[in-house]
C-alpha cells in the first residue's frame, strides 16, 4: 500500500479511494465466475475442434483502475478466436460467441451456480450478475499469421469495417507509464502474501499513476452524474489523459497536481476538433492512428461539455494544492465522493486514536502536527463531555 | 531523588518547556498566570490555528482558539467546549492532568488533537475524536 504521512492529503486521497475499490467478497466471486467462464470457453472451443482461443481482460479490470460505480463492477474481457479475417464476418463472429456464451449458462445453472442474464450490446455480450457484470468482446487478429503483433479486430453494431484494437499493447503502454512505482507496490504486495512478482497481478496493485487514474475517472462520474444523454468521455480517453501527464510522482497529490499542470499539453486539436491519439498507434503514421476522442468530433456539445468538466477538474486539482481545512475536505468530497471523504477521515481519526492509545503518536515541534515524528508523544486522554462545568 | 508526583511545576518550568518546544510562540507570565499564544497546524492539511493557554497553579488549564474563530454550524453547539468558548480537553478527576504534568506534553497536544476533531466535525458532522459525548453534538453531514 503507498505510504502516506498520518493525515496527509494522500492518506485521505488513498482512503477515500480504497473506499471505491472492489470489496473482497465480490471480488472473490467475480473472479470465481471469471475463471469458470475462461475455462468454459476453452473447453467448449475444443470441444467441437476450434483452435485454442484466448480469454483475458482488458480495460481497467487489467490495468487496476477499476471503481464501483452506482454498486455496479465492469469486467471486460476479450474472447480471442485465432480467425483469419477473410474467414468469418463480424455478425458470424458475434453470434458464435453468444452460443458460447448461452452454453455457459446453461452448465452454470446445471451445476447450480449463479446464472447470468445475456445482453447483446454493440460491441460485446454481457453477461450480469448482482454486483458485477462482465463484458465479453469477440475479437480475431489483425493478422492470423503475424505471432508479434497482439493488434485485434472486434466487430462494431454501428460499422461495416472491423475496428482494430491492442488491449495488450494499451497494457504494456501503461505499465511502463506507471514506472519504477510500480514496480516497487508490486514488489511489496508479493512479498507481504509471499508470492512471487509474477504471481501479481497487475490489477491487483495500486500504484500512484493507478490511483490518480481511479481519482480522475471518479470525479468525471459525479461530475457527469446520470447523464441521460451520457455524454461522459470513454475511460480509455481519461486514462491516457493522466497517463501521459504522469511523471514517476511518487504521491497521488503531486501526481494530480501534474495533471492540472500539463492535461491541456496532450490535448490537440487537429481540423478544429479535439484529437488524442491513442498510445498503442504510436509507431503508425499520423492519419492511421485511432483518435480516442473520436465521439466528440461533429458533436459540439459533447466536445463543449467535456471542455467544461476538464476545466472544472484543472480548478479543482489547482485548489487541492492550495486549499486548507475545510476547504480541501469539499474539494476531496466533490471529486470522490461525500462517503468517500468521510470514510476517510474515519479511517484517519480511528489510526489517530490507535497511534495515541498506543504511544506512537508525537506531536512536531514549532507546529504542534501530530504524526509519527515529533516532539513529544501525546499521552491518552478523554475529551470531556460536560459543557455544564 | 525522585520528585513526588503530587508536587506542582511551578509556572516558570511550565514557560520554559513551553518555550523550547514553540521558540516562535509568545509566552509570558502575569499576576501568577501564564499566558501562552502559539500558532497550531493540527495535520498537514489543516489550517493553522492561533490558540491561547492559560494558567494558574491549582486551576485547570484554559484553552481557547483565538483564529479562526469556531464557530457552530447550522444551530449544533461546538462539541467539547466548555460555555465559555474553552476546550474540554480532558475528564477532570480521571487522572488525565495534574499539576505535575507539563503542559507541553498534554494540553498543547490535546488541543491540536482537538483541532483535528473539529476539522472533520465541521465538514462530515461526525465528532470522531472520541471521549464522553452527548449525542446531540452529532449533526447531519453537510
Amino acid at each position: 500500500m503507498l505510504k502516506s504521512e498520518l493525515g496527509s492529503l494522500d492518506q485521505h486521497l488513498v482512503f477515500g479511494l480504497e473506499s471505491l475499490d472492489v470489496p473482497p467478497k465480490l471480488l472473490a466471486r467475480a473472479m470465481a465466475v471469471y475463471d469458470d467462464l475462461g475455462a468454459w470457453v476453452l473447453k467448449h472451443d475444443a470441444s467441437v475442434g476450434r483452435k485454442e482461443p484466448s480469454f483475458f481482460p482488458q480495460g481497467s479490470a487489467a490495468l487496476g483502475t477499476t471503481t464501483i460505480t452506482n454498486g455496479d463492477w465492469d469486467i471486460d474481457a476479450v474472447y480471442e478466436r485465432p480467425l483469419a479475417r477473410i474467414s468469418t464476418t463480424q455478425d458470424q463472429l458475434k453470434d458464435e460467441a453468444g452460443k458460447v456464451l448461452e452454453s455457459f449458462r446453461d452448465d452454470q445453472r446445471r451445476q447450480d451456480k449463479p446464472v447470468p442474464r445475456i445482453e447483446k450490446r454493440d460491441r460485446c455480450w454481457r453477461l450480469v450478475y448482482r454486483g458485477f457484470h462482465i463484458d465479453a468482446l469477440p475479437a480475431i487478429p489483425e493478422d492470423v499469421n503475424d505471432e508479434v503483433s497482439n493488434r485485434l479486430l472486434i466487430s462494431d453494431k454501428e460499422l461495416r469495417e472491423w475496428i482494430v484494437t491492442d488491449p495488450k499493447g494499451y497494457k504494456a503502454w501503461f505499465i511502463e507509464r506507471m514506472g519504477q512505482v510500480f514496480e516497487e507496490e508490486r514488489q511489496a504486495l508479493a512479498k507481504s502474501s509471499q508470492r512471487t512478482v509474477e504471481e501479481v497481478p497487475v490489477w491487483e496493485v495500486k500504484s500512484v499513476l493507478q490511483r490518480t487514474v481511479q481519482y480522475v475517472r471518479r470525479d468525471r462520474d459525479l461530475s457527469y452524474g446520470d447523464d441521460p444523454e451520457d455524454l461522459s468521455p470513454a475511460s480509455i480517453l481519461v486514462t491516457t489523459l493522466v497517463a501521459r501527464c504522469y511523471q514517476g510522482e511518487q504521491s497521488i497529490a503531486e501526481a494530480l497536481r501534474g495533471v492540472a499542470d500539463r492535461i491541456r499539453d496532450h490535448l490537440h486539436m487537429k481540423d478544429g476538433e479535439l484529437w488524442v491519439s491513442n498510445p498503442t498507434d504510436d509507431h503508425l503514421p499520423e492519419d492511421e492512428r485511432e483518435n480516442l476522442a473520436r465521439a466528440m468530433v461533429g458533436d459540439s456539445r459533447r466536445a463543449a461539455r467535456f471542455e467544461l468538466w476538464i476545466r472544472s477538474l484543472c480548478d479543482d486539482l489547482l485548489g487541492l494544492r492550495d486549499a486548507k481545512g475545510q476547504g480541501l475536505r469539499k474539494l476531496i468530497a466533490k471529486s470522490i465522493g461525500e462517503g468517500q471523504m468521510v470514510s476517510a477521515e474515519e479511517r484517519i481519526a480511528t489510526l489517530r486514536t490507535e497511534q495515541r492509545d498506543t504511544g506512537s503518536l508525537r506531536m512536531a515541534a514549532g507546529t504542534g502536527t501530530l504524526g509519527a515524528i515529533g516532539a513529544k508523544a501525546v499521552p491518552r486522554h478523554t475529551n470531556d463531555g460536560d459543557p455544564q462545568e | 531523588m525522585a520528585i513526588p508526583r503530587s508536587r506542582p511545576k511551578n509556572l516558570a518550568i511550565q514557560q520554559r518547556h513551553l518555550r523550547s518546544l514553540f521558540p516562535d510562540a509568545q509566552c509570558w507570565i502575569r499576576r501568577s498566570e501564564l499566558t501562552f499564544i502559539v500558532d497550531l497546524t493540527p495535520t498537514p492539511i489543516s489550517e493553522t490555528y492561533k490558540i491561547q493557554l492559560k494558567y494558574k497553579l491549582g486551576k485547570p488549564p484554559k484553552v481557547t482558539v483565538l483564529e479562526p474563530k469556531l464557530e457552530p454550524i447550522d444551530g449544533y453547539q461546538l462539541p467539547h467546549t466548555y460555555k465559555d468558548g474553552s476546550l474540554c480537553l480532558y475528564l477532570p478527576r480521571a487522572g488525565d492532568w495534574s499539576w505535575d504534568m507539563l503542559l507541553v506534553e498534554t494540553i498543547v497536544p490535546w488541543a491540536s488533537e482537538w483541532l483535528t476533531n473539529y476539522e472533520t466535525w465541521v465538514t462530515t458532522g461526525l465528532w470522531l475524536g472520541g471521549g464522553t459525548h452527548p449525542e446531540e453534538w452529532d449533526r447531519p453531514s453537510s
